[in-house]
């Protein structure tokens, strides 16, 4: 409940808890992937889903700093360039911004969204990948990447609505 | 109040700038920088490594739903190779047994031991991780340096090498696949002992570098490790020589595009060259060697200084 749209921070703890950990844990299974048809799909764009559907009634400074701190995590785990998930992170979620969203999810626009965010991860990352190592990614397994990721987005809505109806009975969480 | 500013407030702003341009500077940090594996990348791996190993279960089993799936539609026609294959293998066994016995037979005349220096002890382990991102392709797997695994050690698969170590924690080991950017291995053909160096550049096809006797090698070649470089023992199966579109030699990875799950490491320990002593340095030694000495015997035991 909120009294004149004010929120206290002890209701934007759980949010903010439960979105860190999905992140957490989404950049853990960065380095997994599946094998399929000989083609290689890695889960390297799960954390982005998990990115956009973010609470809205998160602690926002807490929020960046976890999102930051998440795609550090991510590039040391992957091995990666250090920073460059971090700077996609940071550039999702500030192009996102949950906390000015209006309506919990429009279809059209959380897909406008997320691919939008895809497009911003897939230049962030090759314009910093080749700063650094004068190479262009393999733009056919980060597309593959995004198709997964894609697949899955409806599935972490569905998470998200029951989590979201749990803590809160409503879907403006 | 933090809670209480306005969403559409200049605080929001600034921390997410911040954030962006330490990011930034992060990444042109490691500009032109060479790739050092950290302590902090190794706690990373290790924590993700438990959550890897129990979603490497159930995606391994998805992956072999859809290869049953397969094999079974090919069982027929694999059945009838493979009895082919066991045929002309039982000829050629018959053939490299004798070839063993000669060649066991003139090691024994000569006094001299050819054979290879991959160690016979292996070190099994689970790919629990495979980060095929957008610039590495890297393993992750469920042994570290408590079962013995050291920086550098090949790893295998049943159908050739996959790469060498590069990171170690105490549970879980990184490795730099062949086809990986920052990956170069000494090479050579297996018909003709040229060498090269197979140089990975993130493409399914690694190209051969540094070739030597270009005129030796041609499509179809066995490449194996050539043991040049200290680094990895000769006679690793690594690949074929294909003709790349350039026109230049690549290799098509003999452990190129199977789902990894079950892979071995050699412990293979690096051969490191003896310490280079030219002549000068040792007359120079040989001279201090010597006003030591002298110093020595013209000091008087009883002299107080």
């Amino acid at each position: 409940m909120t009294y004149l749209g004010i929120q206290s921070q002890k209701q934007k703890i759980w949010p903010t808890i439960v979105a860190a950990l999905s992140l957490f844990i989404a950049s853990a299974t960065s380095i997994a992937g599946l094998n399929l048809f000989g083609a290689w799909i890695g889960f390297g764009f799960i954390p982005l889903v998990v990115l956009i559907i973010w609470p809205k009634r998160a602690n926002r400074f807490v929020s960046l700093a976890l999102v930051f701190f998440a795609g550090l995590f991510t590039d040391w785990a992957t091995g990666g360039i250090d920073g460059q998930w971090a700077l996609v992170f940071v550039l999702v979620w500030g192009y996102f911004r949950p906390e000015l969203r209006s309506t919990p999810f429009a279809p059209i626009g959380l897909l406008l969204v997320w691919l939008t965010s895809c497009g911003l991860a897939l230049v962030t990352l090759s314009v910093s990948g080749y700063l650094v190592d004068g190479i262009f990614p393999d733009f056919w397994a980060m597309g593959r990447q995004i198709i997964f990721a894609t697949c899955l987005l409806p599935v972490f809505l569905l998470l998200r609505h029951g989590l979201a109806m749990r803590a809160n009975d409503s879907e403006d969480w | 109040m933090l809670g209480r500013e306005n969403p559409n407030g200049g605080l929001t702003r600034v921390a997410l700038f911040a954030a962006i341009f330490i990011s930034t500077v992060l990444i042109i940090l490691q500009r032109g920088a060479e790739h050092n594996t950290s302590g902090v990348e190794t706690a990373a791996q290790e924590t993700v490594a438990p959550l890897a190993s129990v979603l490497a279960v159930p995606l391994r089993g998805f992956e072999g739903i859809f290869s049953d799936i397969s094999d079974r539609r090919s069982a027929f026609e694999d059945n009838k190779k493979l009895r082919e294959e066991i045929a002309m293998l039982r000829e050629r066994q018959a053939r490299y047994d004798n070839l063993a016995n000669k060649v066991a037979r003139y090691e024994a005349i000569l006094g001299v031991d050819t054979e290879t220096d991959i160690p016979l002890r292996k070190i099994a382990a689970r790919a629990i991780g495979e980060t095929d991102g957008p610039f590495f392709r890297s393993l992750i797997l469920n042994v570290g340096s408590k079962d013995g695994v050291k920086v550098g050690n090949p790893v295998m698969s049943t159908n050739g090498l996959v790469g060498h170590v590069i990171n170690i924690g105490p549970n879980t080991t990184r490795v730099l696949r062949v086809s990986d950017l920052n990956s170069r291995i000494a090479v050579a053909s297996a018909r003709s002992g040229a060498t090269a160096i197979l140089a990975g550049d993130n493409s399914p096809l690694p190209k051969l570098d540094f070739i030597n006797q270009r005129e030796n090698w041609k499509a179809g070649d066995r490449v194996i490790s050539s043991g040049d470089d200290g680094a990895l023992p000769r006679g690793l199966q690594i690949g074929e020589v294909v003709r790349g579109e350039a026109g230049g030699f690549r290799v098509q990875l003999a452990a190129g595009s199977e789902p990894l799950d079950w892979v071995w490491v050699s412990p293979f320990e690096k051969l490191v060259a003896p310490p280079e002593t030219d002549e000068e340095t040792e007359e120079e030694t040989d001279e201090v060697t010597v006003d030591k000495d002298r110093t020595e015997t013209d000091v008087d035991p009883g002299e107080t200084p």
